[in-house]
């Protein structure tokens, strides 16, 4: 079955085979969920949670739920049992940062953007595609089945963040039942996501965050503003709730749709209920962010950087609100050929971080089906084992505010797990199967 | 209560300075340098500040001991240590107690001096600035280019800023050949260069320069309409190297209002400027009545603001007028402009200036100028008109301060070494070379920049009160074969050469 799938698709090229294929596939699946109750015995499980790892345990899944997790668990004669020996059992991956793209709501027709060339500089229509100013929600712009989620499915990941660059709102998406063809899909959990800010070291990207996390100083106090910076006044809001203030007032004919929330997005932010996502673009925009968000007490940011970053900006950071999403690799010392671990430089300086196996693009196509490979040579350099798995699983799920149903494998989450066949960090390991909602969704 | 600890210290320092400045003029021996310090006195001196600091941060404190201190504006001190603390200059002395929670920098065999000042400096440190943005905002202080300049002792620097990116680049007066600014111009073409050269040196000072690309004017091309806008000048931020750090990176956002060569030439230029002196004395005189006025009670509007905020520092004489002019009657209608309409001058360029050091003595200007640049003698002309290389001493013998720049003002990674800002020192070495003292030449790098760019209270000597931008260097500073071993930028080591390897780390 493994060579012949992996044949499959490699070559595309047989049709016929590939959809008889598939469809014994789709078959199986169902008879599956059909009763709902699936049992694996005899593995070693990675719970991620307060058990932590179960040897030679059983995990009972009924109705998409964790029922039972244990090393003796009493499995009910109707349910389909898999003989688990020799696989190990985690949760799946959570990615807190997958990156699409989205169409964006049309920048101004006024906005322009300086390129240089050899020292000259000119000015052209539209925004810089780097640092939008303008804000889109994701899910007003995304069509979910015009994206490519193979490659997310064969990684291991079951639950997605989705952003993207700029000023946005995300959204959750979780893997879904592959097609008919055998093609992997993805459905939105959650169309409001989290506020997302791309930053580099110039003003217009740093005032976003400024005049976020400024508190807003009554009616129509945000319209003086720079450019780019959400209203301050609840002009949204208001509209929403007494539509007759809203036309008669007309303060913002232009709002594209998804700002409606922003505000409210922010004061999450500003309470400290909800993290802001800011992806820098260089070292220096870590620092310039945390001297934006020094006076903000509650506000928690999530940096989302490369090692070199964090490397440089190690001092700066402290083990306070913030976070670090980073890709899990082995980093280069910037200017130098010396290698570093930058997660367990992390660790040892006690800052919370999670990692995003998308983001390192290139290790993240090349690890089909091991998409451990990277992250087991930061354990085997000293990173330690257990926030290694946390940082691909629990903590970003906490991050998200999903860790009551997703992150861990333990009674009444949501089955969402991936067996290997080995362990998840031996370098020879790759996976078997992924559940999500206790329904496989992809094979190996 | 800070002022009043500041006080308190200031008492102390003041008490460990008068024996160090009597050993100075003792000469004492090298080999009397104190010993380590005992820690009864230590105590003494300690207690006041920890117990006013106490519920405080903890002063950062830095010794560097046991260098020869290159103070610039006072005597060098052998032997002595520079105590620091939260990157200000707190003591420099042979005598100077090391306060025991001091961190210790052993400079033993070191010579020291204050950090180097780039007056013309462009591409290091910032990111895109265009539009509205703040420097604040585009500073980088992981810029590799910090690095690089910090390899060669530069601690400051005033950073040119043009609209539209960090990297801005100098007019006529750069290196850069004429062709590279225009489009469509065949880069390789060197006749316009010639031909700018040439009329140069045929017509001298009857030509003017193009305000927007630097080519000559002849007298006898008609004379087109002057461009309606009022002179804008370009943007200029001081920026320190401090690597890897935000906080004291930025220290000023407008260190001169710098004009383009030839926008004050010709007539109707110089109309313009005058009437803008005019609208920002009126502007003042408004704004003192208005301000007389609602401290009366009565309501009225504030006049409206004519010109910027750079130009009304320039009339208050807070900065200085920087522009380049070469020849000799260049130089003297921009000294002239400046003391009609009383404003601080600095010529950059200034080739010409050994002419006339007197006037430019005599004005009160300051003069930026590049050692190894060369310009061709008119055609009969030639002992009053060109280059030469003894001007750095002439001017020195006349006290014109002068600051050294470099041919290129931006850090390059291409093409030949020895022109751009990591060759600062080597300016100063041919400054010497035309006959410039050792200690002039120091300074045209130190003090003499700071108080062009009016910072000489921060920065550019080592004295009590300064920032400590410090070097320190395995040898003379101004020999070639000599490296900075280590930079200090607001008392916080920010380059260390066997670690930031940017220049050779063997041993001689």
């Amino acid at each position: 079955m493994t060579m012949q799938s992996k044949f499959m698709q490699r070559t595309h090229a047989l049709p016929l085979i590939f959809l008889i294929v598939a469809s014994q596939f789709m078959l199986s699946a169902k008879t599956v969920t059909a009763q709902g109750l699936i049992a694996i015995r005899g593995a070693t499980i990675e719970t991620v949670g307060k058990e932590g790892r179960i040897e030679d345990g059983t995990l009972l899944v009924r109705n998409g739920k964790i029922e039972a997790i244990a090393k003796d668990v009493e499995v009910p004669v109707s349910a389909h049992v898999i003989d688990g020996r020799g696989l190990t059992i985690m949760p799946g991956i959570v990615d807190p940062y997958y990156v699409v793209q989205v169409a964006r709501s049309s920048a101004p027709a006024s906005e322009t953007r300086t390129v240089i060339v050899r020292g000259r500089s000119f000015n052209i229509g539209g925004g810089s595609p780097a640092v939008s100013t303008s804000f889109t929600k994701i899910a007003d712009g995304i069509s979910m089945s015009s994206q490519d989620w193979q490659v997310a499915a064969r990684s291991g990941i079951t639950s997605l963040h989705v952003v993207t660059g700029g000023y946005a709102q995300s959204l959750f998406a979780k893997l879904g039942q592959p097609s008919t063809a055998g093609i992997a899909t993805a459905e939105i959990v959650d169309p409001n996501g989290k506020l997302l800010v791309t930053v580099s070291n110039d003003s217009r990207s740093l005032d976003i965050v400024r005049n976020g996390l400024k508190e807003p100083q009554g009616r129509g106090g945000g319209r003086g503003g720079p450019r780019g910076a959400p209203p301050a006044s609840s002009a949204g809001s208001n509209t929403a709730s007494s539509p007759a203030a809203g036309t008669t007032e007309g303060e913002n004919p232009q709002t594209p749709p998804g700002t409606q929330g922003v505000n409210e997005l922010w004061k999450q932010v500003r309470e400290g209920k909800s993290h802001l996502f800011v992806n820098v673009n260089n070292a220096a925009a870590i620092l310039h962010t945390l001297a934006a968000v020094n006076e903000v007490k509650n506000a928690k940011i999530a940096f989302i950087a490369s090692g070199a970053d964090v490397y440089v900006t190690l001092e700066a950071l402290q083990p306070d609100n913030h976070m670090v999403i980073l890709p899990p690799r082995i980093d280069t010392i910037p200017n130098s050929a010396n290698l570093v671990n930058i997660p367990r430089s992390l660790a040892e300086k006690k800052i919370s971080f999670a990692f995003s196996t998308s983001l390192a693009q290139s290790d993240f196509r090349t690890q089909q089906d091991t998409p451990l490979f990277s992250v087991g040579l930061l354990v085997r350099s000293g990173l330690d084992r257990k926030l290694a798995l946390e940082a691909l699983t629990s903590a970003p799920a906490k991050l998200l505010g999903l860790e009551s149903k997703i992150g861990t494998l333990e009674v009444g989450k949501l089955a969402n797990f991936m067996v290997l066949d080995g362990d998840p960090f031996a370098t020879t390991t790759g996976i078997k199967k992924i559940y999500v909602d206790g329904k496989p969704i992809y094979e190996n | 209560m800070k002022t009043r600890s500041f006080d308190s210290w200031l008492a102390v320092i003041v008490l460990l300075f008068a024996p160090a400045c009597l050993a100075i003029a003792q000469e004492r021996p090298r080999f009397g340098r104190p010993q380590r310090p005992e820690p009864p006195p230590t105590e003494q001196k300690e207690e006041k500040p920890t117990k006013e600091e106490a519920p405080k941060k903890p002063k950062e404190i830095v010794a560097v001991v046991g260098g020869d201190i290159v103070t610039v504006t006072r005597e060098t001190v052998r032997g002595g240590t520079i105590l620091i603390e939260d990157g200000k200059i707190t003591a420099v002395g042979q005598n100077v107690e090391i306060p025991e929670n001091a961190k210790q920098i052993d400079a033993k065999g070191k010579i020291i001096t204050p950090g180097f000042i780039a007056i013309d400096m462009a591409g290091v440190g910032l990111g895109a600035t265009g539009g509205n943005a703040k420097y604040a905002d585009a500073l980088d202080p992981f810029d590799r280019n910090l690095s690089l300049c910090l390899s060669v002792g530069i601690t400051t620097g005033c950073i040119q800023i043009r609209e539209g990116g960090g990297f801005g680049r100098r007019g006529a007066e750069d290196g850069y050949p004429i062709t590279e600014r225009f489009l469509g111009l065949d880069p390789d073409a060197t006749e316009l260069e010639n031909y700018k050269e040439q009329t140069e040196r045929d017509y001298g000072e009857y030509i003017s320069v193009c305000q927007c690309c630097g080519l000559p004017i002849l007298p006898t091309e008609p004379i087109t309409s002057p461009p309606p806008t009022p002179i804008t000048p370009q943007k200029n931020a001081v920026i320190k190297m401090s690597f890897g750090k935000l906080d004291g990176m930025l220290v000023t956002e407008s260190a001169f209002l710098d004009l383009t060569p030839g926008s004050l030439s010709g007539a109707l230029n110089q109309h313009n400027w005058r009437e803008q002196f005019a609208k920002a004395r009126k502007y003042k005189e408004d704004q003192a009545a208005h301000e007389k006025a609602t401290a009366a009670g009565k309501k009225e509007q504030p006049p409206r603001k004519p010109v910027s905020d750079e130009f009304l520092k320039l009339v208050n004489r807070e900065i200085a007028l920087r522009i380049p002019a070469n020849t000799v009657s260049d130089i003297r209608d921009m000294l002239a402009l400046s003391k009609e309409l009383n404003y601080k001058l600095v010529v950059t360029g200034a080739a010409e200036a050994w002419v006339i050091p007197e006037e430019l003595s005599e004005a009160g200007a300051g003069v930026i100028t590049i050692p190894r640049t060369r310009r061709q003698a008119r055609f009969g002309e030639e002992n009053r008109s060109g280059t030469w290389i003894e001007m750095p001493r002439v001017l020195e013998q006349t006290g014109v301060p002068f600051a050294l720049a470099t041919l290129s003002s931006s850090i390059s990674l291409n093409g030949l070494a020895g022109r751009d800002l990591t060759s600062l020192p080597l300016e100063a070495a041919f400054a010497i070379r035309g006959g410039a003292s050792e200690r002039t030449a120091m300074a045209a790098m130190t003090i003499v920049p700071a108080k062009l760019l009016g910072l000489e209270s921060k920065i550019g000597s080592i004295e009590v009160g300064k920032d400590a931008d410090l070097l320190l260097f395995g040898g003379d500073p101004l020999d070639y074969r000599n490296y900075v071993e280590t930079a200090l930028v607001n008392g916080r080591v920010v380059y260390r050469r066997a670690e930031d390897r940017v220049l050779p780390v063997y041993d001689r």
